[in-house]
């Protein structure tokens, strides 16, 4: 791709006032798959300057600049401390540490990735987005947003919260995209389950959650219904890695293995 | 544009271009052991260290690495050399074309990784693709490599 | 033997890590031209018109070259003896692109940004012609993928390309339809692999240079530098004597660099331009533009009496060469040749089939070359007939498979691209290997499987394969040894490293025989004017015939040393007591370095030069057993290879480590094609999988363990007991894993790769199918 300029931003001001006044300009994140996208940029610019590469434990909530690589994301303990590293265990399986010290969980996010190992565990946690200027909204929100925002993502947030966490990546082999990834979160109140490379994104259950939060045993019937309720309302589609059928094979199977792990002490 | 970088400890001046990339400008400049083996940020014969960490030279666009350490295996060399005689004693060096890049990651994981498991060596060297070996003489070198270094 | 079947390291692995250049991109000349491809977007289409105006005024382009610029002469790509089995169907640049990828015109330009620029102003206007995209439709389809005058075949081998036929070929032994009907136990099935990509890790590079001779010095990454020679020099017109061809080292070839890629266009550019140009394929170009393996249809017949023994096979192929026809005879041949031997006691055995033309990616020589798909094949149906004999495979196999002092009428009918030649199994360890394979993977615990909990089953299966060691009466490799004052001496062989290690390991072999050690032999390879002849890395060829050769040198240079020592201390050649290092006859001695010295400087001057040639009377195979464990999910059919366990008799080792290190490499490319790899292709002809991401190789996290050992084995006629150990690797992991996934779960898979959602699919067939009966 042409670029024409590389700028590195010194406040976000400045960045914001750079990207809105030219639709050919454009920010960067990790930048790590930049060179596989065709269209020409003005300026690119750069957001290293700004001290958004670090993650804060901010006492109820964990701050993570999005300019965090995805490296740094995985092996922070306080990453880690969510639902026993269910988390980190999903980073750890995006390619190798050479393409995880360049890419940015910031960019991960902004990109909505529908088979990223990175939102899917993390959209079963309560994440919010911070934008500049000044603009909030909870991961599951930006996921479901179509139109172009022409917001910097800066932060990304996530309420501490104690629990047990499962993932599982459905793969031949260690570095291609997932066929199909289930995470599933157990604060001991209640399970919330997604469901992400469909192909489609990741995406809460929530009828199933819903009908799963209400029961008081979980017995195989109750998997039963819970999956089904995922099936019914979920759509799930085919590609070069499986078949629509096999996606919804494998999304019951992993659905229930996760509850079952995350009920388990 | 012009950029500074301190390649293998020797402060450098590069003109490049905006939409350049480091693996290019290395190479460019001689840093033969930097290769390109694919073009969609997959193999990692590419990697070099970036202030020590381990990274894809070919997405890491120059102007980005302004100011950064960067070191390539001619920086390295005496480790290197070391690291070779344990794949060297394991057959685990065929056509060599991953050989540079793997040994920068392996140099990089020395430092990172304190009695790591089998498990976290291979997490950490997954993505320095190799189509020669068949990847168990290379594991059995790195860590007699890192038992060696303890 | 004190060098050779020893663990010593490569004679090059550290100066590579180290990162000196050594590859051929990195001494191309930093003047040189960037040379770039304009590539067909169509499966199949005629150039109407095509205007480069716009490209030449560019400027910094230098040159732009179409069909209109260049002689019309067709030539084959492959890198095989002359004359080649593979029809001549290739121009360098032709009216008609025949594959999405295919070369329609080329730039030089001072720079890569001008060449790419240059490409985009390169006016065609294609007829888009409906393509051939179904190799089982091919023949006599309506539409011809190659209807053009001046192709030709070399000699008979069934060309037939007005019905989209590159090769035919058929063989019977005894007759098999009369012996299928005295047989009381039948199973037919049929069998299809998929194209796999070598997705070696350097992409192809070639650069030329006119050097102060005025000659075409080309570097190239090719396994194969005289045939490259040969082949620029009668397809460009250019005198043989004019052209250099330099191997540097190679980032991996695996049979993907057994051909031309690059180089008519780099040489076309310095010849007309007098300047230094150079080509280096993006990883986009080597999936879409080099070759892919051969994928084929192989229905397999086998017809057996109760009591275990095998009578019949019958195997027909049907094989896909995409666009050109390079080693299409050959490698369809050797599924046959190289497979059927192993059940060498039937009664009948007939093999034959078609190669036909398609508008794919053309398909090309890969490691294995037609053994792995035909061993996935007849190890697959093997275990399908002992299911129905309710025999055990591992028993079956022992009573039918060839055993040492055997021999197969195989291997007199059927060589490579032409008759093949009779030879007894000197050396084959298989009984041994399948033995020794049992007990290494615990078989007997684990066969057929053990249900672990987590529902999980952990099953093993196994496969037995042969290969061969070079192309006996065609495959010849030279060696000249040179000796140094100072007693060491130069090493050169026309034989291509390509990073299997020949270097290393034939500098073993002459160190042996000169009784020296591997850092006093010198070696340099590979460079058609310093270097004598050698055909290249291919057809395990390298340690039995270019080794030979090297053995030949080395005991000839012995022998030139005793004589001239015997010369100065006044004694017979044969009183002469030689250790490698000092000469002694009666009172007297002289050293080595003494007597190099001597020679070189001092008395009766001369340079002791010898050159041993070598061309095999036969094709001595490296057999194996290769058995494979698996985890299994019984819900989801995903699984986890746990341990692939190769006991392999190759003869004398020659260098222990490598050798390993051939196997082990087979073994995970051979898994690869087993269950993770494949080239996938879109509607219009278009690769689908022509990147990293989406064509996925094996890796480290994929092999969990790998238990490799060799049989004790002695091949006399091989260098100090050798046979070839190149390709043998990669042929039974298809075979192993589908046979392991049978004994866990009762499916069978019969196309490759072994997937999860088809053994799944599988499970989900049979659930069906006992439920219904």
């Amino acid at each position: 791709m042409d670029i024409k300029h590389f700028h590195r931003a010194e406040s976000l001001e400045e960045a914001y006032q750079l990207l809105t006044e030219n639709p050919k300009n454009i920010i960067i994140g990790g930048g790590i798959w930049l060179k596989m996208s065709k269209p020409s940029v003005d300026t690119l610019i750069d957001l290293s300057e700004l001290n958004l590469d670090q993650v804060i434990d901010r006492g109820d909530f964990i701050e993570i600049g999005a300019m965090v690589t995805l490296r740094d994301y995985e092996i922070h303990e306080s990453i880690r401390a969510f639902g026993d590293g269910f988390l980190s265990q999903g980073i750890s399986k995006i390619y190798g540490v050479g393409f995880r010290n360049v890419a940015t969980v910031g960019g991960t996010v902004a990109g909505r990735y529908p088979f990223s190992d990175l939102i899917t565990p993390l959209l079963s946690l309560k994440a919010k987005l911070i934008f500049y200027p000044k603009l909030e909204m909870t991961l599951e929100e930006y996921l479901n947003t179509k139109t172009k925002m022409n917001h910097i993502l800066t932060h990304i947030i996530i309420e501490k919260e104690k629990g047990k966490g499962y993932f599982y990546k459905v793969a031949r082999t260690s570095t291609e995209f997932a066929t199909l990834n289930v995470a599933v979160f157990n604060n001991f109140n209640e399970i919330r389950i997604v469901v992400g490379s469909r192909p489609a994104g990741p995406v809460l259950l929530h009828e199933a959650m819903e009908y799963l939060n209400k029961q008081k045993e979980v017995t195989d019937e109750v998997l039963d219904k819970t999956v089904q309720l995922m099936l019914d309302n979920t759509k799930f589609g085919s590609n070069y890695q499986a078949s629509i059928q096999y996606r919804q094979q494998l999304a019951q199977t992993y659905v229930k293995r996760g509850i079952k792990e995350v009920l388990t002490k | 544009m012009k950029i500074t970088l301190k390649l293998n400890g020797h402060p450098r001046l590069f003109e490049i271009t905006p939409n350049e990339y480091l693996l290019d400008t290395l190479r460019k400049n001689n840093m033969t052991s930097v290769k390109n083996g694919c073009d969609a940020s997959s193999c990692g014969a590419c990697s070099v260290l970036i202030d020590g960490k381990p990274m894809l030279s070919c997405s890491v666009l120059s102007a980005r690495a302004d100011g950064c350490e960067v070191t390539t295996v001619e920086g390295i060399q005496k480790e290197v050399d070391h690291i070779s005689d344990f794949f060297g004693d394991e057959g685990a060096d065929q056509c060599g074309f991953c050989n540079s890049g793997l040994a920068l990651t392996i140099y990089a994981l020395q430092k990172d990784l304190k009695n790591p498991t089998d498990e976290e060596i291979k997490n950490y060297v997954v993505g320095n693709l190799c189509r020669c070996s068949g990847y168990q003489a290379q594991f059995i070198a790195i860590k007699r490599y890192l038992e060696d270094q303890k | 033997m004190k060098i050779v079947k020893t663990k010593i390291p490569s004679i090059d692995g550290k100066g590579i890590m180290m990162g000196r250049p050594a590859y051929t991109d990195d001494l191309s000349d930093p003047n040189s031209l960037i040379v770039k491809l304009l590539r067909s977007p169509y499966a199949f289409a005629k150039i109407v018109s095509i205007d480069t105006s716009k490209a030449e005024n560019l400027e910094g382009v230098e040159l732009v070259l179409t069909y209109k610029d260049v002689p019309k002469k067709s030539f084959t790509r492959a890198g095989q003896g002359y004359p080649e089995p593979s029809p001549h169907d290739k121009f360098v640049f032709d009216e008609y692109a025949r594959y999405v990828g295919d070369e329609v015109a080329c730039v030089a330009a001072v720079s890569e940004v001008i060449a790419e620029k240059a490409l985009s102003l390169i006016e065609v206007k294609y007829e888009q012609l409906e393509a051939v995209l179904d190799f089982e439709t091919a023949i006599d389809s309506p539409i011809i993928v190659h209807p053009e005058d001046g192709i030709l075949e070399m000699f008979p081998i069934g060309f037939e390309p007005k019905r989209n036929i590159a090769a035919v070929y058929g063989m019977e032994v005894g007759k098999v339809e009369k012996t299928l009907k005295e047989c009381e136990v039948i199973i037919k099935e049929s069998f299809y692999t998929q194209a796999q990509a070598h997705a070696m890790m350097e992409p192809h590079t070639v650069n030329a240079r006119l050097d102060i001779h005025n000659r075409l010095v080309l570097y190239s990454s090719t396994q194969t530098p005289f045939h490259v020679r040969r082949i620029v020099s009668q397809t460009l017109d250019v005198p043989l004597s004019r052209i250099r061809v330099i191997k540097p080292r190679v980032g991996g070839g695996f049979g993907g660099k057994q051909a031309l890629h690059g180089e008519m266009f780099v040489s076309l550019v310095t010849l007309r331009t007098g300047k230094p140009s150079k080509i280096v394929y993006s990883r986009k170009e080597v999936f879409e533009s080099t070759f892919t393996r051969h994928p084929m249809r192989v229905d397999m017949t086998l017809g057996a009496m109760k009591d275990g023994t095998l009578k019949a096979i019958d195997c027909h192929v049907l094989s896909d060469t995409g666009a050109y026809g390079e080693h299409a005879l050959t490698v369809f041949m050797v599924t046959g040749a190289k497979v059927l031997p192993l059940y060498n006691k039937v009664d009948a055995v007939r093999f034959n089939g078609e190669v036909v033309y398609t508008n794919h990616v053309s398909a090309g020589a890969f490691r294995g070359y037609g053994a792995i798909q035909g061993n996935f094949a007849l190890e697959s149906a093997i275990d399908i007939l002992c299911t129905k004999l309710d025999m055990d495979p591992i028993e079956f196999r022992q009573k039918n498979m060839i055993v040492e002092g055997e021999t197969s009428p195989i291997f007199e009918i059927m060589g490579e691209g032409t008759a093949g030649t009779a030879m007894i199994m000197e050396s084959c360890k298989l009984d041994y290997c399948v033995k020794r394979g049992i007990e290494l993977i615990d078989w007997k615990k684990k066969y057929p499987r053990v249900d672990l909990k987590n529902h999980k089953i952990k099953a093993v299966g196994m496969a037995i394969a042969m290969q061969g060691s070079g192309i006996p009466y065609i495959d010849m490799g030279a060696a000249t040894i040179k000796l140094n004052d100072d007693g060491f001496y130069n090493l050169m062989v026309g034989a291509t490293d390509i990073g299997q290690g020949s270097d290393t390991i034939l500098a073993q072999i002459a160190a042996e025989a000169l009784m020296t050690t591997v850092d006093k032999v010198i070696v340099y390879s590979s460079d058609s004017d310093l270097t004598p002849f050698d055909t290249g890395a291919y057809a395990s060829s390298t340690t039995y015939v270019s080794g030979n050769a090297v053995l030949k040198a080395a005991t000839q240079m012995k022998e030139m040393i005793i004589i001239e020592a015997a010369k100065v201390l006044k004694v017979e050649p044969k009183d002469v007591d030689y250790d490698g290092v000092v000469l002694k006859a009666k009172d007297q001695q002289i050293t080595l370095s003494d007597l190099s010295n001597r020679l070189t400087y001092n008395e009766d001057q001369k340079q002791l030069t010898t050159t041993g040639s070598y061309v095999g009377h036969k094709s001595p195979p490296p057999f194996m057993a290769g058995l494979i464990e698996i985890d299994i999910d019984k819900e989801t059919g995903e699984f986890d290879i746990i341990d692939y366990v190769s006991v392999v008799d190759c003869g004398t080792p020659i260098n222990l480590k490598l050798a390993q290190g051939q196997v082990e490499g087979g073994i995970v490319q051979g898994l690869g094609m087993a269950a993770f790899e494949e080239v996938r292709y879109g509607k219009k002809g278009n690769m689908l999988s022509n990147s990293f991401l989406y064509y996925k190789i094996p890796t480290t996290k994929q092999i969990h363990k790998l238990t490799t050992e060799f049989a004790e084995s002695y091949e006399t006629s091989g260098p100090f007991g050798a046979k070839s150990v190149g390709e043998i690797g990669i042929d039974t992991p298809p075979a192993a894993l589908a046979n392991a996934v049978y004994n866990a779960l009762g499916v069978r898979i019969t196309s490759l790769p072994i997937t999860s959602e088809k053994i799944y699919n599988a499970m989900q067939e049979k659930k069906q199918k006992e439920s219904n009966s």
